[in-house]
């Protein structure tokens, strides 16, 4: 065996076993030099135990107890268990899921009206002759001539609920063209409107709805 | 992987004691321990196992190194990597023979010698500074020869 520093300073520090102990305490006696080493050894080591050993046993200061104790305590917080690099992920995902409930609300909502009005639509008998051979439904109403027609729509049928709300049936005048809209139910809507639904037989436009929003407006709408 | 309140209570004295391997005094260690306990508490969740002590030691370094700059006068500066300031005229530190001593070592010494001096085995101070058994030897071995030598 050498005798080497590290070995004098594990004999000094008591980090050798028995039998390692026992050679190196005979080799470090019959060496000055080794026992010099020895000596300043043990010496560093008094010092640097002085001089921090009593850390060892010091309690940590308060603040630095305090500042670990803050820590788990906020860890009682279910959000805290959320990793920070997830959080703008799930609150972009809970968004979007607001926004898709709150578009499902509105398509149950229509689904609701639309079966309110189905059984009454069914009794409803319509008026005048649906076979009729009105040329309109020949004509191309596409482009200007749709939006033109349903001006005159909106602008005649306004006019004539304002006159006879309880007709049930309007002949508009669209050109020299004259067409009825027979009524095929009435109802309340969701915003406690009373409204009525006419089957037209105008290409491109199968009912209009007319909700009666005060005593002079209307609410017209087409269904294509 | 998460580690417990005990677990981080128990390594504050080792942190303490490897803080004033880089200060003057236990009260500027006691800063970057705090800072070192926040930021290990921010990054749990990067805490991959193994010795917690390991990881909060490298938390510091990182630190020390973040404030080198902010703290200079503070902190001990390391004759290997930069000129040594004087503070001889800086009352606001009682300097005893230790710190004088420690300042004129590098920083690897001062290192191992406080956590030997803390109490550690060395096996200990390999686990905490995350290097070889072999390595904490010939390092302290050396570290305390240049100790005694600068203190005498």
């Amino acid at each position: 065996m050498k005798l080497t520093d590290e070995l004098i300073m594990a004999f000094v520090d008591g980090d050798l076993d028995f039998h390692e102990y026992q050679t190196v305490a005979k080799m470090i006696d019959n060496d000055e030099a080794a026992l010099k080493k020895a000596e300043a050894y043990k010496k560093s080591k008094k010092l640097l135990h002085n001089e921090f050993g009593h850390l060892r046993n010091q309690k940590p200061p308060k603040f630095l107890t305090d500042t670990v104790h803050k820590h788990f305590k906020k860890k009682t917080n279910i959000l805290y268990f959320i990793p920070r690099e997830h959080i703008q992920s799930m609150a972009a995902t809970l968004f979007i899921g607001l926004f898709i409930g709150i578009f499902l609300m509105d398509l149950t909502q229509g689904s609701k009206e639309k079966l309110l009005l189905e059984p009454t639509a069914k009794h409803v008998s319509p008026l005048g002759n649906t076979n009729d051979k009105h040329s309109l439904l020949s004509l191309n109403l596409d482009g200007f001539k749709t939006g033109f027609t349903r001006l005159v729509l909106i602008t005649e049928l306004t006019e004539k609920l304002q006159d006879s709300p309880n007709a049930q049936r309007y002949n508009i005048s669209i050109g020299e063209e004259k067409f009825p809209l027979l009524l095929a139910t009435n109802f309340t809507d969701s915003k406690n409107r009373q409204c009525k639904i006419f089957n037209s037989k105008i290409k491109g436009i199968h009912f209009i709805s007319a909700c009666q929003i005060d005593s002079e407006q209307w609410d017209i709408k087409f269904v294509e | 992987m998460k580690f417990t309140e005990e677990e981080v209570i128990t390594i504050i004295g080792e942190l303490r004691v490897f803080a004033r391997s880089r200060c003057r005094n236990q009260h500027d260690a006691d800063d970057f321990v705090q800072k070192t306990l926040v930021r290990m508490l921010e990054s749990e969740h990067l805490f991959r196992g193994g010795k917690l002590i390991a990881w909060a030691i490298t938390i510091m370094k990182n630190i020390i190194i973040d404030d080198a700059r902010s703290m200079r006068g503070k902190i001990f500066t390391d004759i290997d990597e930069e000129s040594i300031s004087s503070y001889e005229d800086d009352t606001t530190f009682k300097i005893n023979d230790m710190n004088d001593a420690l300042q004129q070592l590098t920083k690897k010494c001062r290192e191992v010698l406080v956590l030997f001096g803390f109490g550690h085995t060395y096996e200990e101070i390999s686990i905490s500074l995350n290097i070889e058994k072999g390595t904490v030897m010939s390092r302290l071995s050396r570290c305390r020869q240049h100790l005694i030598q600068v203190m005498s």
